[in-house]
């Protein structure tokens, strides 16, 4: 049952990670490297929410306008001019995720710090005690896939941005500003991004890497899902239980590269990974 | 024979470039066995290491700047070999003999890695982002398998004090500085002979080298193979100098560094790579404090800037970056033909369909083609013609019934290997390399059937008689030292079906030939066409909008509509037909 | 000089994709509330002469004016909103989404899209009926009808059709064309009608005109007594 539980936490908190950058690789055809910066950007907001002694759930709202203004920026100086340039605009992304990670080291320190989480403690579920932050996890996980859902499904602006990524020129010629679309699509990817930092702080701590070690598992899920929400959430909940399965009955360590390796092995067989073709 | 329409003079140009390049390897050499006596030793230390990496990062230029593959792994292929030594030091002491063990097995893990990961990796149809993730995820696990390995590797905290070869610090830089005059020398060379055309046409155009028949996939996995062993030999001298190796030397973020070295410096120029990752290694190493991040932080900032505005990198800026070609324009010469006329069926198409997924492109198609046919497909949009070209040229394509070229069924055979039974194809938006000169596109065009040299531009291109009429006939033969992407699209049209024909194919394939040419351009084609087919014994099928063209052209016409065979007979036949040209006029619709 | 009485203007244009000239020097005049036939076969240039005024082609000559404005250079939603509506002849429907979603594509609100699906009543009653259907999934003519539809809502005062007759049955090609009449009698929209199926032109054009190897060979109005054979000469295989 735990095992149970962990899983479905993992695939909650990939998800959660992810969710961010699966928008912009949808919308504008890249993964961004500045991901992990975000995140970390998000946790720093969280660590001074924590330091303002605030309250812990300010955290959440605290980082994803951070994220949204961080990111609002970045497209708008740095990935507009590479439109036409994905790879480039994607090694773009990489530098600006150092510059930020430099920054935030100047700012805050080098040393590992740690923010308050809004819920501690354990509850009793199903016959096993677990973390109840975790399970509130998996709450805010599906919360969010369903207020990006319905943003896709039941705005006009949902609708526009879902005719960009299925079809930027026909959208264009029906009189979508499409650079407008991608400028919102990556704001919001980056308050999303900033908003699962400050998510998976209270499950370890602050420091200026803390984001990269997400990095590769979110682009391997990204990848695997196309650009469909729904396909994700299978992808994240196949990768997850891989990792928990790999790492409870064989080794931590392995556990740790199982998703990178797993979604590799996948995307060489079927290279449009979970999505439907 | 072509060799008097040349405008430069040719081969007496290659020695002064090779005398050039003596002369720098030796002033290399000078410096690096001189630097040592001038500098401290803080320096030489510090420079030993920057040196070390900066023939790492020669290696992502290689595979980057020239071949179009963004590797993140070359820090961990360095770190294997580091780990090499550090690890048979540890168990077995160091030696002579276990220190050449240590080399051979860090070079032979680091290739056998290179070689799961472009299987991996360089499959094809694989998208560029998809390679540049794989290469990411090695030096994770490679990390992984490190910490993973506890004591026995020294885990996060690396291994320390193992036997290393006693040498001082300066013969240490002077071994790494050798190390990387010698890389970078052979490097340079490489790159500047025919198979380093043949890098930069698979970086510019994949699939065009796919359908020259070319392995591209087998060719990266190559290069990258290499590229690890190089990087391992580089990691061995690493352990040796340092005597400490620790799990970061191969972590994704020294991998992105060397990137970032690349870039900065100036891609596809083998000088920006070394001078990258010297100065700004080295710089790094002489900053204390926090000055450490600022400069960190600078670095990120220079490169997402040179990324946006200066993407030749920083040499660009001083103008050196530009890659100097030589201006040998080679001769052409004519080759004795391989392939050797044929005569009877060339193609033979049986109950071919293709599908995808509910959508029904082409159905029981069949067809048959001799040599000398010049076969016309025609019919309105969306018929499916193109649809069958590609599924005659690459046999992964159809989804149901056979396709021989001279008796041989392509199966499901990739491109290439289409190609190798006899199928040139022709695509329908000028397929070429844009920016390689002519002559260069049809060297490249020659690597199936005359393999390039690794080392020299040959001075001599070899065609065959074919291919030669049409460069000459064209006017491409006082055009060999120009850059394609000067050329008109007419010209880049004949370019491409002399580079096609280069291939002595049985089985010509193209595309709308005539497309975006002027009257004149059209008549010449169409002349090209009939005589390559009468003289040459050619098999040629072509899909054509221009009507006037097929009826003047043609020995046969195929009309087809909504993914049938409609007609299959003489010119007379296909224009007298009512179905036709009720097809054509649109008046009823199936 | 920018000709009042003219819609849209095309002088002169050269446009192409890379080296590739498609369209050499090609003049064509639209009037306000016209039916302006092209016509030419497969490869001539028609749909680049379309692309190019919607947005998508950058002439390498000449110039594009709609109601005295240049369209040189605006990206293709800039052009959309000047109250053009282009349907492409590929890839003009969004298959995954449902009628209704590629219908409220066509206005810039969903409040116009209420107010004015009524319009399509008389027309497509059964589209109304479908909904919520994937547009996939529907036969070709439907989604034919979709695209007029589509473009009927945004009531522009361009309208670029290409090839929106084909693949439909005749008896819906006849419906197509008097849809056509009545939209720009009642709605005073000038239509560019790109076409190969001449009798279908001729009945809902005013005037016409044949591109070959992307030039213009041959104009006049669609009522000219022998304008079909002057057509079908250039037409013919």
């Amino acid at each position: 049952m735990s095992l149970l539980l962990d899983i479905a936490t993992t695939a909650a908190i990939l998800y959660a990670v992810a969710l961010g950058l699966l928008i912009v690789f949808g919308v504008m055809g890249i993964i961004s490297f500045a991901h992990g910066a975000m995140m970390t950007i998000g946790g720093y907001a969280a660590l001074l929410v924590t330091q303002e002694g605030w309250s812990p759930w300010a955290s959440f709202p605290a980082a994803a306008l951070a994220g949204l203004v961080g990111g609002a920026v970045m497209e708008r100086i740095v990935l507009r001019p590479l439109y036409r340039r994905p790879l480039d605009a994607i090694l773009a992304t990489w530098g600006l995720g150092i510059v930020i990670g430099q920054v935030i080291t100047l700012v805050f320190g080098r040393q590992v710090q740690f923010a308050q989480s809004p819920l501690s403690g354990a509850i009793n579920v199903l016959g096993v005690t677990y973390s109840q932050y975790r399970l509130l996890l998996v709450a805010l996980a599906i919360l969010l896939a369903g207020v990006i859902a319905f943003i896709l499904h039941g705005t006009r602006l949902g609708l526009v941005t879902r005719a960009v990524i299925a079809n930027e020129g026909l959208s264009q010629s029906l009189g979508v500003n499409s650079a407008r679309v991608r400028f919102a699509s990556f704001s919001l990817g980056s308050a999303l991004a900033s908003l699962a930092g400050a998510l998976v702080v209270p499950l370890s701590s602050v420091d200026p890497n803390m984001g990269v070690p997400w990095l590769v598992g979110a682009f391997m899920l990204v990848l695997l899902s196309g650009s469909s929400l729904v396909s994700m959430a299978g992808a994240a909940i196949v990768l997850g239980a891989a990792q928990v399965l790999v790492s409870t009955y064989l080794n931590a360590v392995l556990g740790g590269m199982t998703i990178a390796i797993l979604a590799a092995i996948i995307l060489r067989i079927r290279p449009t990974g979970f999505a439907r073709a | 024979m072509l060799s008097g329409s040349n405008l430069a003079p040719s081969s007496h140009q290659l020695p002064p470039a090779a005398l050039i390049g003596g002369v720098l390897v030796l002033a290399g050499v000078a410096a690096v066995l001189a630097a040592p006596l001038v500098l401290d030793i803080y320096s030489v230390n510090v420079l030993t290491r920057s040196l070390l990496l900066a023939v790492a990062a020669v290696t992502v230029d290689l595979l980057w700047g020239y071949t179009g593959i963004l590797s993140f792994a070359q820090a961990a292929f360095l770190a294997i070999g580091a780990y090499a030594l550090a690890l048979v030091s540890t168990r077995l002491g160091f030696s002579p003999g276990t220190g050449l063990f240590a080399l051979l097995l860090g070079m032979g893990v680091a290739a056998l890695a290179a070689l799961l990961v472009g299987w991996l990796a360089f499959s094809y149809g694989a998208s560029l982002l998809y390679v540049s993730t794989i290469t990411l995820v090695f030096p994770i696990v490679f990390v992984q398998l490190i910490f993973a390995g506890g004591n026995f590797t020294g885990s996060s905290s690396g291994l320390s004090g193992f036997d290393v070869p006693d040498l001082d610090t300066e013969s240490w830089f002077r071994v790494a500085g050798l190390l990387l005059v010698a890389v970078a020398a052979l490097a340079v060379t490489f790159v500047r002979s025919d198979f380093g055309r043949l890098l930069v046409a698979m970086r510019e155009n994949d699939l065009r080298c796919q359908y020259l028949g070319i392995p591209t996939a087998r060719l990266k996995v190559s290069l990258f193979v290499v590229c690890a062993m190089v990087c391992a030999a580089a990691g061995w001298i690493y352990a040796g100098a340092t005597a400490v190796v620790a799990p970061e030397l191969g972590n994704f973020v020294s991998g992105t560094e060397l990137v970032i070295y690349t870039a900065l410096g100036g891609r596809a120029t083998l000088a920006g790579p070394i001078v990258g990752a010297v100065a700004i290694d080295a710089i790094s190493n002489f900053l204390n404090g926090a000055l450490p991040f600022l400069w960190a932080l600078i670095v990120g900032l220079l490169f997402v800037v040179v990324i946006v505005a200066l993407p030749g990198g920083l040499l660009s800026l001083l103008r050196l970056g530009r890659e100097r070609r030589s201006r040998l324009v080679p001769d052409l010469v004519e080759a004795a033909v391989q392939t050797p006329m044929q005569d009877g069926l060339v193609l033979q198409v049986t109950t071919l369909g293709k599908r995808f997924g509910s959508l029904i492109v082409l159905k029981d198609v069949s067809f048959v083609a001799r040599a000398g046919d010049l076969v016309s497909l025609i019919g309105p949009n969306g018929a499916g013609k193109t649809t069958l070209m590609r599924c005659i040229a690459d046999g992964r394509e159809r989804s149901a019934g056979t396709v021989e070229i001279g008796g041989h069924s392509i199966r499901h055979l990739p491109p290439h290997r289409c190609t190798a039974l006899g199928v040139g194809r022709k695509f329908q938006t000028a397929s070429v390399f844009e920016s390689m000169t002519v002559a260069e596109c049809l060297r490249v065009a020659r690597t199936r059937i005359e393999r390039p040299s690794l080392f020299r531009r040959t001075p001599t291109i070899a065609l065959p008689a074919a291919a030669l009429e049409v460069v000459r006939a064209t006017g491409l033969g006082d055009r060999l030292g120009v850059e394609t992407r000067h050329l008109s699209h007419g010209e880049k049209q004949s370019l491409e079906l002399a580079m096609v024909l280069a291939l002595e194919p049985t089985l010509l394939l193209l595309d709308e030939p005539t497309a975006g040419l002027t009257g004149a351009e059209r008549a010449r084609i169409g002349e090209l066409l009939v005589d390559l087919a009468r003289r040459y014994r050619l098999c040629i099928v072509l899909v054509e909008h221009d009507l006037d063209f097929v009826r003047r052209i043609s020995s046969r016409i195929i009309v087809l509509h909504q993914g049938n065979i409609v007609l299959d007979g003489g010119v007379e036949e296909a224009t007298q037909s009512e179905t036709v040209r009720t097809i054509y006029a649109g008046a009823a619709h199936a | 000089m920018p000709d009042p009485t003219e819609l849209l203007q095309i002088e002169g244009v050269t446009a192409g994709y890379g080296a590739t000239m498609v369209l050499r020097d090609v003049s064509l005049r639209v009037r306000p509330g016209e039916v302006m036939a092209l016509l030419g076969r497969n490869g001539m240039g028609k749909t680049t002469l379309l692309r190019t005024v919607a947005g998508f082609v950058q002439p390498k000559s000449g110039k594009v004016v709609l109601a005295g404005y240049p369209l040189a250079r605006l990206p293709p939603y800039r052009v959309a909103r000047r109250d053009v509506c282009y349907v492409a002849q590929e890839q003009a429907l969004f298959a995954d989404m449902t009628v209704s979603e590629n219908l409220r594509l066509g206005v810039t609100s969903d409040r116009l899209y209420r107010d004015r699906l009524p319009d399509i009543e008389p027309h497509f009653p059964v589209l109304l009926k479908r909904l919520r259907q994937k547009a996939g999934t529907l036969s070709g003519g439907e989604q034919k009808m979709l695209l007029m539809s589509r473009a009927m809502l945004a009531r522009p005062r361009l309208m670029l059709l290409d090839e929106i007759s084909e693949g439909l049955q005749p008896s819906v090609i006849d419906r197509l064309s008097a849809l056509l009449v009545t939209q720009r009698r009642d709605h005073g929209t000038a239509i560019l009608l790109v076409e190969q199926n001449v009798a279908f032109a001729l009945a809902t054009a005013d005037r016409f005109a044949v591109l070959t190897s992307g030039l213009v060979v041959e104009r006049g109005e669609a009522a000219d007594t022998g304008a079909a054979e002057r057509i079908q000469q250039h037409m013919k295989i």
